[in-house]
Order: C-alpha cells, then sequence, then structure tokens
C-alpha cells in the first residue's frame, strides 16, 4: 500500500467509486432477489403461509384486486381482541400481496371521525362497533373493476374461516358470472313472511341460503317443476316431504343429465313446524325411495338412529341435562378424513338422523363422509317426541356404525325405466310443459352428496347470535355449514377452495391467566351462595315470626320481630360487604400475578447483571492488588 | 482461509473478553433489559393484552437498538484512533479485514448475549400460555440480525472520527433514517404527496419492512438479504475509511 505525503485525492476518488459501486451492485442484488419467493414459515400451524388452494386461486387470476382495510388504528379504545386480530388480518393480507405478485394491493384506511375516509367506510357498508372511545371500524372492502365486496365486520370468533373468506371472495371478483345453484324445499329456508319459526326469527332467511347467496345464484324450485334446468351448476333438495313422483322424476333426469347434487332427507324433521305428532305418524319423512332405490341406497323413514358413543347433552323440561342419543354430535373418527368435504371438520350436530345403506351392489361409487358410533342402534324416529326413556328401553347396540352422510358418484340408471310419469290429475299439473328426451342412462358422471338429517341446516344447530356491542356476531359452533359448503364447493367443481376453512388458530391466550380467572369465579360463586342462603334464612326467619302472631297483633310488629328485622338489617349489610370484598378479590390473584411477571422482567435480569458486574469487578481488582 | 479464521477468532476473543471488564458493558445490558421489559409490559400492556407471543416485545427492539447499539459501536474505532492504538493494530501481522471482521464480531456477539438475557420473557410466555416456540426463534433471530446491521452503522461511523460522540450522533442519525423511512406513519404520510414506487424505494432501505416478517416467524430470503447487504456495505464502507485514514 502506497504510503503518500498530504491528502491523496486519487486514492479518495477511487475509494467512493468502489463504495459508489458496491452500494449499485447491492441494490441490484436485493432487487433481483425481491422476486424470490423463498420464504421459510416458522410458525408451528405455517400461520402464515397460505393454502395451495388459495395459491393457485391467485396464480390464475386475471383480474386485479384492490383490498382496502378500514381500521381505526388511531382509536385508542380499541378492545384488546381486536387489535391483535386486526394484526393478524394485516398479517395475512400481506401474505396476499406476496402470493399476488402485483396483481393484489392491499391498502390500509384509518377512518378517524368525521373524515373522509369514515365517509368512504360508510360508503361501501363497513359497519363500526360502537365502543365507548367512539366508533371502531375494521372491515374489509375488494375492488376489482366496476365489482365489489365488503366485509363489513371482522369477526375475531371467524378468525379460522378468514382465509376461505378472503379468497373466496377475490375467486368471486374474477368473474361476473355466479355458478347456479337451485333448492327445492319443503323448509322456509328462504325465510317466512312474517311467520316465526321456533329457534328463528321470523322471516329470517337460514343462513346456510345467506352463505350460498355470497357465491352462487340462488334460486328456489318449485316442487311443482316438471325438470330441472341441467346447466344448473348445483342442486339442493333439502326435506322433500311428500313430493310428487314428477319431481322424482326431474331430480332424476336432472342427475342423469350430469347435474350434481346435495340431498337432505329426515326422518324426523324437527324444524318442520307443520310437522306435528299427528301428522308424523301419517307420513313418513322423506320421500325419495323411488330414486334411492335406482342409486343403490335406502335410508327407513319411520328410523333413527341412537347413538350413545356420540349423544348430546342438553337441557330438558325439567331444567336438569342429560345425554341425548338422538342427537348425534359427530366428532372424530366419525369423518371419513380422506375424503376433501370432511378432512377438515371437527364436530357436527345431526338433531335426528336416519342411516342410508347400500343396497346392493352398484356400479358407482359409494364413500361414507359421515358414520355413527359402533354403540348405536336404529329405535324409532317418533320415540324422539317420548323421551330418553323410550329410546334407552330395549336399545342394543348393534354393534356397527350407520352412515349419516354418503358420497355417491358415478353413471347412473333412471329410476323411472317406463317414462315420464303421468299427471296426478287435475290442479297438479303445471303450467310448464316438460322439455328434453327421457334419459334412461347417464352418459357423464354426477356426484351427489345425501345427508341423513335436515335439521342439520337449520341455524340453531349451528350458529350462535350474539350482539357486541350492538353489532350482530354469529359465532359458529360446529362444522355443519362447514360441511355444506365443503360439499357445495366440491359438486360445483371449484375444488381450490377446499381444504382452506379450518385453519388453526393464532390466538394463543394466557392459559394461566384463564384459569385463575375461572377459579376466581368459582370461589365468587360459592361464596355468593352462601350469602344468598344466609340471607334466605333471615326472611324464613321473619316469615316464621309473622306466622306465631295471632289475628289481633297482624298489623303490629312484635318485639322478637323488630329485633329480628333489625339483626336481618345488620346482616345484610355485612353480606353485602363482603360480597363487595370478594368482588374485589376476584382480580387480586390475576393482577399480583401481572405485577410479579412486570417486576421479574423489569427488575430481576438487570439487578442479576449488576451483581455479578461488580462481583466481577471486586475480583479483578483483588487481582491487581495481589499482584 | 485457515489464517483468516484464526486472526479473526483472536481478534473477537481478545475484544469479546474485552468488554466485560469494563463497566461500560454492564451498564449497557441493564439498561437494554430494563427498557425492553419496561416498554412491553408497561408502555405496551403485553400482561394485559393477554397474547402468548413476543411480537410486542419485538416491536420495541428497532427503538431500543436505535440509541444502544451506536453506543456500542461508538468506541470500535474512534476509541483505538484517540489513543492512536490503531497504528499499533496496523502494525500486527493481521489485515485490516481481519481486525474489523473480528471487532465486529466480537461486538455483535456482545449485543447477542444481551439478547439471550431476555429470556425471562420466553419463560414468562411459556409459564402464561402455550406460545409459538418456532415464531419466537425466529423473532430473536431477526432481532439478532437486525443488530448487526445497526452495529455495522455504528462500526462505520467509529471509523469516520476520533470523537466518539460524534460517531455516536452520526450513527444515531443513519439509523433513524433506516428505521423511519420504513415505519408505517412515516410511509402512509408520504403515500399522500408522494409517487407510490418512491416510496417503496425509500422504505425498501429501511429495517423495518424486513423485520417485520421475521417478527412474526417467517424469515424471507429478501429480508436476510437485505441484513447481510446492509452489514456487507457498512463493513467495507468501514474498511475503505480506515484504508483512506492509513494512507493519510
Amino acid at each position: 500500500m502506497a504510503m503518500g505525503k498530504g491528502y491523496d485525492y486519487r486514492k479518495a476518488l477511487v475509494s467512493v467509486t468502489g463504495l459508489a459501486t458496491l452500494f449499485l451492485v447491492l441494490v441490484f442484488v436485493n432487487i433481483i432477489a425481491s422476486y424470490a419467493t423463498i420464504r421459510w414459515d416458522a410458525t408451528e400451524d405455517n400461520a402464515y403461509s397460505l393454502s395451495d388452494g388459495t395459491r393457485q386461486i391467485l396464480d390464475t387470476m386475471t383480474e386485479p384486486v384492490t383490498i382496502k382495510f378500514f381500521y381505526s388504528r388511531s382509536n385508542p379504545d380499541i378492545p384488546a381482541e381486536i387489535k391483535v386480530y386486526a394484526k393478524h388480518v394485516e398479517d395475512f393480507l400481506s401474505e396476499y400481496r406476496h402470493v399476488g405478485k402485483g396483481r393484489i394491493k392491499v391498502e390500509g384506511v384509518d377512518p378517524k371521525p368525521d373524515s373522509d375516509e369514515e365517509e368512504w367506510a360508510q360508503k361501501y357498508g363497513v359497519e363500526p362497533m360502537r365502543t365507548p372511545g367512539g366508533k371502531v371500524y375494521c372491515g374489509l372492502v375488494f375492488l376489482s373493476a366496476d365489482q365489489e365486496e365488503v366485509i363489513p365486520w371482522l369477526d375475531p370468533a371467524k378468525e379460522q374461516m378468514l382465509e376461505y373468506d378472503l379468497t373466496s371472495i377475490i375467486q368471486g371478483l374474477q368473474t361476473t358470472e355466479k355458478k347456479g345453484a337451485g333448492i327445492i324445499s319443503s323448509l322456509p329456508v328462504f325465510g317466512t313472511k312474517g311467520r316465526a319459526m321456533p329457534g328463528q326469527a321470523p322471516g329470517e332467511e337460514w343462513l346456510f341460503v345467506t352463505e350460498m347467496k355470497k357465491i352462487y345464484d340462488v334460486q328456489a324450485i318449485s316442487p311443482l317443476v316438471q325438470t330441472i334446468d341441467p346447466s344448473l351448476d348445483l342442486l339442493m333438495v333439502v326435506y322433500p316431504k311428500n313430493i310428487s313422483p314428477r319431481l322424482e322424476y326431474a331430480i332424476d333426469q336432472y342427475v342423469l343429465s350430469g347435474g350434481n347434487a346435495i340431498i337432505f332427507v329426515d326422518p324426523l324433521c324437527v324444524s318442520d313446524r307443520e310437522q306435528g305428532q299427528q301428522q308424523f305418524m301419517r307420513s313418513s319423512g322423506t320421500s325419495l325411495d323411488r330414486v334411492f332405490k335406482a342409486w343403490g341406497i335406502s335410508m327407513d323413514p319411520a328410523k333413527a338412529v341412537a347413538d350413545f358413543g356420540q349423544p348430546t347433552r342438553v337441557r330438558t323440561g325439567s331444567n336438569s341435562t342429560e345425554d341425548n342419543p338422538l342427537m348425534i354430535s359427530a366428532r372424530g373418527d366419525a369423518f371419513n378424513r380422506k375424503d376433501v368435504v370432511t378432512a377438515g371438520l371437527e364436530s357436527m350436530l345431526f338433531p335426528v338422523a336416519g342411516a342410508i345403506e347400500k343396497t346392493g351392489d352398484m356400479d358407482h361409487e359409494f364413500e361414507p363422509l359421515v358414520d355413527s358410533s359402533t354403540n348405536a342402534a336404529l329405535t324409532d324416529a317418533f320415540n324422539a317426541f317420548l323421551g330418553m326413556e323410550a329410546v334407552k328401553k330395549g336399545f342394543v347396540s348393534a354393534g356397527k356404525s350407520f352412515n349419516l352422510a354418503v358420497r355417491l358418484r358415478g353413471k347412473f340408471k333412471t329410476a323411472f325405466p317406463e317414462g315420464r310419469p303421468e299427471s296426478e290429475g287435475p290442479g297438479t299439473e303445471s303450467p310448464e310443459a316438460p322439455k328434453g328426451p327421457h334419459l334412461k342412462e347417464a352418459k357423464t358422471v354426477s356426484t351427489l352428496i345425501v345427508v341423513s338429517d335436515a335439521d342439520m341446516l337449520a341455524d340453531q344447530f349451528y350458529v350462535q347470535r350474539s350482539n357486541f356491542f350492538g353489532l350482530p356476531i354469529s359465532e359458529m359452533f360446529n362444522d355443519n355449514l362447514n360441511f355444506f359448503s365443503n360439499a357445495a364447493e366440491i359438486l360445483t367443481g371449484s375444488d381450490e377452495l377446499i381444504g382452506l376453512r379450518s385453519r388453526g388458530k393464532l390466538e394463543r391466550p394466557f392459559t394461566a391467566v384463564l384459569e385463575l380467572k375461572r377459579e376466581a369465579q368459582e370461589r365468587w360463586l360459592s361464596k355468593e351462595n352462601e350469602l344468598v342462603q344466609q340471607i334466605e334464612e333471615t326472611n324464613q326467619k321473619l316469615r316464621q315470626l309473622e306466622q306465631q302472631k295471632d289475628g289481633s297483633q297482624k298489623m303490629i310488629i312484635s318485639p322478637e320481630q323488630e329485633a329480628e328485622v333489625a339483626r336481618f338489617k345488620e346482616k345484610r349489610q355485612k353480606i353485602n360487604r363482603q360480597l363487595k370484598e370478594v368482588r374485589k378479590n376476584l382480580r387480586a390473584d390475576i393482577e399480583t400475578l401481572g405485577a410479579t411477571l412486570k417486576g421479574i422482567n423489569i427488575f430481576l435480569m438487570p439487578f442479576l447483571v449488576s451483581i455479578i458486574g461488580i462481583a466481577f469487578a471486586i475480583y479483578k481488582q483483588r487481582k491487581i492488588r495481589r499482584k | 482461509m485457515n489464517d483468516f479464521v484464526r486472526n479473526t477468532s483472536g481478534i473477537l476473543i481478545r475484544e469479546f473478553g474485552g468488554y466485560f471488564g469494563s463497566p461500560v458493558a454492564y451498564v449497557f445490558i441493564v439498561i437494554f433489559l430494563m427498557l425492553c421489559g419496561f416498554f412491553t409490559f408497561s408502555l405496551s400492556h403485553f400482561y394485559e393484552i393477554g397474547q402468548a407471543d413476543l411480537r410486542i416485545f419485538f416491536e420495541w427492539h428497532p427503538w431500543i437498538f436505535l440509541f444502544l447499539v451506536p453506543a456500542v459501536g461508538m468506541r470500535l474505532w474512534a476509541e483505538e484512533r484517540r489513543t492512536g492504538t490503531i497504528e499499533l493494530i496496523l502494525t500486527l501481522p493481521v489485515t485490516l479485514v481481519q481486525v474489523i471482521v473480528g471487532k465486529f464480531l466480537a461486538a455483535w456477539l456482545f449485543i447477542g448475549v444481551a439478547l439471550i438475557l431476555t429470556f425471562p420473557m420466553v419463560l414468562t410466555v411459556l409459564y402464561l400460555g402455550d406460545p409459538d416456540m418456532g415464531a419466537i426463534v425466529c423473532g430473536y433471530f431477526g432481532s439478532f440480525l437486525m443488530a448487526g446491521a445497526y452495529l455495522s452503522v455504528g462500526s462505520m461511523t467509529s471509523a469516520m472520527t476520533r470523537n466518539q460522540v460524534i460517531s455516536f450522533i452520526l450513527a444515531v442519525v443513519i439509523c433513524l433514517f433506516l428505521v423511519l423511512a420504513g415505519w408505517p406513519p412515516i410511509t402512509d404520510a408520504l403515500t399522500g404527496w408522494a409517487p407510490v414506487w418512491l416510496v417503496n424505494v425509500v422504505s425498501g432501505f429501511s429495517f423495518m419492512p424486513h423485520f417485520a416478517s421475521m417478527e412474526r416467524g417467517v424469515v424471507d430470503l429478501r429480508d436476510l438479504i437485505y441484513f447481510v447487504s446492509v452489514i456487507f456495505f457498512m463493513l467495507f464502507a468501514n474498511g475503505v475509511i480506515l484504508q483512506n485514514r492509513r494512507a493519510n
């Protein structure tokens, strides 16, 4: 290295040029690297990795989508739960942006009170949650070409569905055409106009229909039709009660033309208001026997599966609880893990389901989706009205499981070899003329999913609606709707969306704190019970004194009564004080734990480090002195 | 190559041991640990939020490092230049690169020790809930890498002057730019009037977006390349500056 006298400008110039070159090279390397998508998700459940289905959909998307995340981040009073969830949503959206490779744009918008942003939020239909500190917005708006979709409020309880929700909306925006689905039902699934259903608000559409409408173009098919449009992507038959042979024929022909269908039959439909006990005795729950026979299956409409292996705990009229085997809570092994419809499901509820049986050999596939446990047997469906004793009486486990839901796939044969059934008399003839030739055998493969219970679609059996600061919140407590949407998607051919739902939750609560809270609440309850009982006893004493008096004394308070009243008042005051004390102590344990942990984390280590530092310094000094 | 490793590790060990001989190191660690605990628990309400993850804790690191890491880096070269020992070092049978790398690694390792001493946080979340250890390990890795980038800036500014205070201030200013350029409140304000590509370019230079994904448990090759690039560039500049000083 040459050592020069004075400042070597040439050398400095070379150095600066070298630095600038290196800088440019590094910037270039970083730009090149920005095209690489090598990532490693170190989280346990690959929480930040989008599933293959989403990736495929994002890879094939043609219309760019802009996602606006309306979130009131500047509001200091956002509940912690919402704050945590909003962060997760943000992270998740950044994954979409990353995988979308420029076709997905994510914009964060903070709708402050009375700002333009707030006006946009209102315009798009993003709904705020009202807190004491003001409105909190947390919703998504999807924009693509001239279409827009909104998630008005991101519900933390639906976190598992987040990817599915986002992906299905993005996919929906790729095409203006929705797939068509038709529903034939003898239940008021589209809502009752003004009439209230048990457990259902009057006029309200069933949730599964509302959810379906988000993805499909849903139409109600009248039970009087003679033909079902074969171009329909999906046919749903929900509780086909007493349907005409004409309609059965229409369903048969629809399936033979290559159409896919989901069919819900039921030995006893508790959601059917019109089905009183008497009527139940007269008519059977389902009347698709003829096509079922052609499809190689059967279900005895008078028999329900009593599953003592998977009962549901229900509250009885006398306010006690019992395990009801007719209300089947399917869990774990009940689901066919190999089938995409049921692979990710955890629990489903079937209120009074029948057993679908395979009748003889068939040329098409028969795949059970949900089964009962082996500690089950068939019982009269009517026993559901008679109570548990009737079910228990004479129960002998069949030692085998029964199919509650199955999937059939193949080329089916007609159930009406002689052709279209004749008209059933005047008045039943629909004005619509039958179309198309009679099909005896299917040319293409169709898929059918048959479920032996229709009540599982009723809102009350899978969703709990509540109100959170004025916002309606629906919380799913089982996978009934997931089963249905999986099934509908499989049958409409959009396989990519399958497997997206039921993701793990990112939320990881402090279980230790929750446990403390639970213990404290238990203590509080027992104390409260004790005190309430004491009040009751005192009241009792007062009443006794009242009864001891004769008629002439009725209006006068006896000295004993007076003393008892005074004692009672004093005691009540004491009890109230104690209750207050208990309430105060309720959070004490939790707060103490918090303070301890805070102390340890802020002061303990620094203290130890200081001690070590001082000890080391003293040791060194002594060593030097000794030398 | 063997020579390089031997010489560098020699310097590393000597320097690293040197840290624990001075009270400044202990003061640094104590301040770092107290700030981490205080910010996480008192300002971010870690306990009240009730989530068994350490993101809140890691979110403070860019800000805590902003002042503490330049404090570690400032004495790397400024001290040697002030006392003149730099001449001595450069006459030793080791190359400049070996000294730079050795000193840098020793300081980096020292910061690593400070980071490791935050382990009670990990024990706390393990006690309170069921944390995702993958994400936590990834967060620590990201934080350590980012600390390296901060330190490389400090090392470079330290070589520029013989005054430690000036070195510290310079490092803080550069690091502040590297933090703020990608800090969402700043980028959000910029998007109002600057073209999006410009905002993206500027924020691309920042530590923040590159640390963000590691903080939540995702290791992205681009983030690794970014931090390694910053460290490499700053240490190269460090070398160029020292080379020039020596030449003059």
